[in-house]
Protein backbone atom coordinates (compact mmCIF):
# COMPACT_ATOMS: atom_id res chain seq x y z
CA UNK A 1 0.00 0.00 0.00
CA UNK A 2 1.35 3.42 -0.93
CA UNK A 3 0.54 5.88 1.84
CA UNK A 4 -0.38 9.47 0.95
CA UNK A 5 2.31 11.86 2.21
CA UNK A 6 1.15 14.38 4.78
CA UNK A 7 1.55 18.13 4.46
CA UNK A 8 5.04 18.38 5.98
CA UNK A 9 4.35 21.57 7.93
CA UNK A 10 1.14 20.25 9.47
CA UNK A 11 2.66 16.82 10.06
CA UNK A 12 5.73 18.25 11.80
CA UNK A 13 3.63 20.46 14.05
CA UNK A 14 1.17 17.70 14.93
CA UNK A 15 3.92 15.18 15.55
CA UNK A 16 5.86 17.54 17.79
CA UNK A 17 2.76 18.44 19.76
CA UNK A 18 1.82 14.80 20.32
CA UNK A 19 5.38 13.83 21.21
CA UNK A 20 5.68 16.70 23.70
CA UNK A 21 2.39 15.75 25.33
CA UNK A 22 3.44 12.15 25.72
CA UNK A 23 6.86 13.11 27.02
CA UNK A 24 5.41 15.45 29.59
CA UNK A 25 2.68 13.13 30.81
CA UNK A 26 4.58 9.86 30.81
CA UNK A 27 7.69 11.06 32.65
CA UNK A 28 9.93 9.43 30.07
CA UNK A 29 12.90 11.65 31.03
CA UNK A 30 12.95 10.17 34.50
CA UNK A 31 12.91 6.68 33.01
CA UNK A 32 16.02 7.32 30.94
CA UNK A 33 14.39 7.99 27.57
CA UNK A 34 15.81 10.80 25.45
CA UNK A 35 14.78 12.57 22.26
CA UNK A 36 17.10 13.91 19.56
CA UNK A 37 15.43 15.92 16.82
CA UNK A 38 17.04 15.23 13.43
CA UNK A 39 14.94 17.61 11.36
CA UNK A 40 11.39 18.89 11.37
CA UNK A 41 9.96 15.48 10.50
CA UNK A 42 12.36 13.11 12.20
CA UNK A 43 13.35 12.39 15.77
CA UNK A 44 15.53 9.68 17.26
CA UNK A 45 14.24 8.34 20.55
CA UNK A 46 16.60 6.52 22.86
CA UNK A 47 14.77 3.73 24.66
CA UNK A 48 16.47 2.03 27.59
CA UNK A 49 15.68 -1.67 27.16
CA UNK A 50 15.42 -3.39 30.49
CA UNK A 51 16.64 -6.90 31.28
CA UNK A 52 14.86 -9.05 33.84
CA UNK A 53 17.85 -8.46 36.14
CA UNK A 54 17.40 -4.66 35.81
CA UNK A 55 20.32 -4.23 33.42
CA UNK A 56 19.74 -1.66 30.71
CA UNK A 57 20.71 -1.48 27.02
CA UNK A 58 19.84 1.68 25.09
CA UNK A 59 18.27 1.31 21.65
CA UNK A 60 17.75 4.04 19.10
CA UNK A 61 14.58 4.40 17.09
CA UNK A 62 14.10 6.98 14.37
CA UNK A 63 10.51 8.17 14.13
CA UNK A 64 9.25 10.00 11.05
CA UNK A 65 6.14 12.08 10.48
CA UNK A 66 5.98 11.67 6.70
CA UNK A 67 2.39 10.36 6.84
CA UNK A 68 1.39 11.64 10.28
CA UNK A 69 -1.18 11.57 11.65
CA UNK A 70 -3.45 10.00 9.04
CA UNK A 71 -1.03 7.11 9.53
CA UNK A 72 1.37 6.27 12.35
CA UNK A 73 4.96 7.45 12.42
CA UNK A 74 7.54 5.61 10.39
CA UNK A 75 9.78 3.56 12.67
CA UNK A 76 13.37 2.54 12.00
CA UNK A 77 15.74 0.97 14.50
CA UNK A 78 19.05 2.75 13.95
CA UNK A 79 22.66 2.56 15.08
CA UNK A 80 24.17 5.38 17.17
CA UNK A 81 26.57 6.39 14.43
CA UNK A 82 26.98 9.34 12.12
CA UNK A 83 23.76 9.78 10.16
CA UNK A 84 21.83 7.28 12.29
CA UNK A 85 22.09 4.36 9.81
CA UNK A 86 19.63 1.49 9.84
CA UNK A 87 20.52 -1.12 12.48
CA UNK A 88 20.90 -4.67 11.23
CA UNK A 89 20.20 -8.04 12.78
CA UNK A 90 23.34 -9.57 14.22
CA UNK A 91 24.70 -6.24 15.42
CA UNK A 92 24.69 -4.74 18.92
CA UNK A 93 21.95 -2.29 17.99
CA UNK A 94 19.35 -4.87 17.01
CA UNK A 95 17.31 -6.30 19.89
CA UNK A 96 16.24 -9.88 20.36
CA UNK A 97 12.52 -9.94 21.10
CA UNK A 98 10.52 -13.01 22.04
CA UNK A 99 7.12 -14.16 23.26
CA UNK A 100 5.00 -11.55 21.56
CA UNK A 101 1.85 -12.32 19.58
CA UNK A 102 1.38 -8.80 18.24
CA UNK A 103 4.78 -7.70 16.98
CA UNK A 104 7.73 -8.97 15.02
CA UNK A 105 11.01 -7.32 14.07
CA UNK A 106 12.18 -8.02 10.52
CA UNK A 107 15.68 -7.09 9.47
CA UNK A 108 14.46 -7.19 5.88
CA UNK A 109 10.92 -7.52 4.62
CA UNK A 110 9.61 -7.35 1.07
CA UNK A 111 6.12 -6.80 -0.28
CA UNK A 112 5.47 -6.81 -4.02
CA UNK A 113 2.40 -6.02 -6.10
CA UNK A 114 0.83 -8.83 -8.19
CA UNK A 115 3.18 -7.96 -11.06
CA UNK A 116 6.16 -8.53 -8.80
CA UNK A 117 7.08 -4.89 -8.43
CA UNK A 118 8.38 -4.14 -4.94
CA UNK A 119 6.08 -1.81 -3.00
CA UNK A 120 7.95 -2.13 0.25
CA UNK A 121 11.41 -3.35 1.04
CA UNK A 122 13.40 -2.73 4.16
CA UNK A 123 13.38 -3.09 7.91
CA UNK A 124 9.96 -3.71 9.37
CA UNK A 125 8.92 -3.15 12.96
CA UNK A 126 5.69 -5.00 12.47
CA UNK A 127 2.75 -3.84 14.53
CA UNK A 128 -0.21 -1.64 13.74
CA UNK A 129 1.24 1.55 15.27
CA UNK A 130 3.97 1.92 12.62
CA UNK A 131 3.51 3.30 9.10
CA UNK A 132 5.56 0.44 7.64
CA UNK A 133 2.97 -2.07 8.87
CA UNK A 134 0.46 -0.52 6.44
CA UNK A 135 3.01 0.04 3.69
CA UNK A 136 3.79 -3.68 3.72
CA UNK A 137 0.13 -4.53 3.29
CA UNK A 138 -0.70 -5.90 6.73
CA UNK A 139 -4.34 -5.89 7.72
CA UNK A 140 -5.37 -5.15 11.27
CA UNK A 141 -8.86 -5.58 12.69
CA UNK A 142 -10.88 -2.40 13.08
CA UNK A 143 -10.04 -2.37 16.79
CA UNK A 144 -6.34 -2.66 16.06
CA UNK A 145 -6.19 -0.16 13.23
CA UNK A 146 -4.43 3.19 13.75
CA UNK A 147 -7.18 5.77 14.23
CA UNK A 148 -6.30 9.48 13.83
CA UNK A 149 -7.64 11.44 16.75
CA UNK A 150 -7.51 8.37 18.95
CA UNK A 151 -3.94 7.19 18.47
CA UNK A 152 -0.85 9.36 18.59
CA UNK A 153 2.87 8.70 18.61
CA UNK A 154 2.26 7.73 22.26
CA UNK A 155 0.74 4.47 21.01
CA UNK A 156 3.88 3.73 19.03
CA UNK A 157 6.32 4.57 21.79
CA UNK A 158 4.41 2.79 24.54
CA UNK A 159 4.47 -0.45 22.54
CA UNK A 160 8.15 -0.05 21.71
CA UNK A 161 8.80 0.40 25.42
CA UNK A 162 6.87 -2.77 26.15
CA UNK A 163 8.73 -4.76 23.50
CA UNK A 164 12.02 -3.68 25.07
CA UNK A 165 11.07 -4.77 28.58
CA UNK A 166 10.76 -8.10 30.39
CA UNK A 167 9.60 -10.68 29.54
CA UNK A 168 10.01 -9.83 25.84
CA UNK A 169 13.46 -8.25 25.63
CA UNK A 170 16.18 -10.86 25.23
CA UNK A 171 19.29 -8.70 24.90
CA UNK A 172 21.17 -7.35 21.89
CA UNK A 173 21.74 -9.63 18.93
CA UNK A 174 25.53 -9.12 19.26
CA UNK A 175 27.71 -8.04 22.16
CA UNK A 176 27.81 -4.33 22.84
CA UNK A 177 31.14 -2.52 22.39
CA UNK A 178 32.88 -1.99 25.71
CA UNK B 1 -12.75 5.40 65.46
CA UNK B 2 -12.46 9.15 65.91
CA UNK B 3 -13.90 11.78 63.62
CA UNK B 4 -10.59 12.51 61.96
CA UNK B 5 -9.91 8.91 60.98
CA UNK B 6 -13.46 8.49 59.69
CA UNK B 7 -12.98 11.54 57.51
CA UNK B 8 -9.77 10.14 56.12
CA UNK B 9 -11.32 6.74 55.50
CA UNK B 10 -14.28 8.15 53.66
CA UNK B 11 -12.25 10.50 51.50
CA UNK B 12 -12.47 9.72 47.81
CA UNK B 13 -9.49 8.02 46.26
CA UNK B 14 -7.94 9.32 43.06
CA UNK B 15 -6.99 6.93 40.30
CA UNK B 16 -4.54 8.26 37.71
CA UNK B 17 -4.85 6.68 34.28
CA UNK B 18 -2.21 7.10 31.59
CA UNK B 19 -3.82 6.54 28.23
CA UNK B 20 -0.93 5.00 26.32
CA UNK B 21 -2.82 5.30 23.03
CA UNK B 22 -2.94 9.10 22.96
CA UNK B 23 -0.54 10.14 25.73
CA UNK B 24 -3.17 11.82 27.86
CA UNK B 25 -3.52 11.51 31.63
CA UNK B 26 -6.78 11.58 33.49
CA UNK B 27 -7.85 11.47 37.11
CA UNK B 28 -10.86 9.48 38.22
CA UNK B 29 -12.23 9.79 41.72
CA UNK B 30 -13.62 6.77 43.45
CA UNK B 31 -15.13 6.13 46.84
CA UNK B 32 -13.12 3.74 49.02
CA UNK B 33 -15.93 1.17 49.18
CA UNK B 34 -16.73 1.44 45.50
CA UNK B 35 -15.85 -1.52 43.30
CA UNK B 36 -12.91 -1.21 40.95
CA UNK B 37 -15.38 -2.03 38.20
CA UNK B 38 -17.19 1.28 38.73
CA UNK B 39 -13.98 3.25 38.22
CA UNK B 40 -13.21 1.26 35.10
CA UNK B 41 -16.71 1.92 33.80
CA UNK B 42 -16.16 5.67 34.24
CA UNK B 43 -12.88 5.39 32.35
CA UNK B 44 -14.69 3.83 29.41
CA UNK B 45 -17.78 6.02 29.57
CA UNK B 46 -16.22 9.41 30.25
CA UNK B 47 -12.87 9.17 28.51
CA UNK B 48 -12.79 6.38 25.97
CA UNK B 49 -16.46 6.77 24.98
CA UNK B 50 -16.87 3.13 24.13
CA UNK B 51 -17.38 -0.30 25.61
CA UNK B 52 -14.53 -2.50 26.74
CA UNK B 53 -13.13 -4.61 23.90
CA UNK B 54 -11.21 -7.83 23.75
CA UNK B 55 -7.56 -6.88 23.55
CA UNK B 56 -7.83 -3.84 25.83
CA UNK B 57 -5.25 -3.80 28.57
CA UNK B 58 -5.36 -1.92 31.86
CA UNK B 59 -2.47 -2.43 34.20
CA UNK B 60 -1.09 -1.11 37.45
CA UNK B 61 1.90 1.07 36.57
CA UNK B 62 3.98 -0.06 39.54
CA UNK B 63 3.88 -3.80 38.93
CA UNK B 64 2.05 -4.49 35.66
CA UNK B 65 -0.78 -6.25 37.47
CA UNK B 66 -3.97 -6.64 35.39
CA UNK B 67 -6.64 -4.29 36.74
CA UNK B 68 -9.40 -6.28 35.02
CA UNK B 69 -8.60 -9.18 37.34
CA UNK B 70 -9.79 -7.13 40.32
CA UNK B 71 -13.07 -5.65 39.12
CA UNK B 72 -15.09 -7.11 41.97
CA UNK B 73 -12.84 -5.77 44.72
CA UNK B 74 -13.51 -2.52 46.50
CA UNK B 75 -11.12 0.27 45.65
CA UNK B 76 -9.59 0.65 49.09
CA UNK B 77 -8.82 -3.05 49.43
CA UNK B 78 -7.47 -3.15 45.89
CA UNK B 79 -5.22 -0.23 46.69
CA UNK B 80 -3.91 -1.87 49.83
CA UNK B 81 -3.10 -5.20 48.29
CA UNK B 82 -2.42 -4.68 44.59
CA UNK B 83 -1.70 -1.11 43.46
CA UNK B 84 -0.79 1.29 46.22
CA UNK B 85 -0.30 4.39 44.05
CA UNK B 86 -3.45 3.78 42.02
CA UNK B 87 -1.69 4.65 38.78
CA UNK B 88 -2.90 2.64 35.80
CA UNK B 89 -1.85 2.35 32.16
CA UNK B 90 -4.45 1.79 29.46
CA UNK B 91 -3.67 0.33 26.02
CA UNK B 92 -6.15 -0.63 23.35
CA UNK B 93 -5.55 -3.58 21.10
CA UNK B 94 -2.84 -3.58 18.47
CA UNK B 95 -2.12 -5.95 15.63
CA UNK B 96 0.98 -7.41 14.12
CA UNK B 97 2.84 -10.54 13.25
CA UNK B 98 4.00 -12.82 16.00
CA UNK B 99 7.48 -14.09 16.80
Amino acid sequence: MILPPADPVVAARTFRSHLDTYWLNSGRDSKGWTCTQIDELHTVVTIPARHADDGVDPYYVRLGAEYYDAYPPTVLIVAPEEGWPRARAGTPWWPIVTSLNWCALHDTYSYCDPQGQPLFEGQLVCFSMTAEYYMSNHGPTEEQRWTPGRHTVAATLSRLGEILSPPHYGGPSAARPV
Amino acid sequence: MNEKSETMKDKDLKVTVHDEDDGSVLKIEGEPQERVEAVVQRLYHDHLHRERREGDRLRCDANGDDVFAHLSEDLQAYRSTHCRELVWNFLGDQGGASV
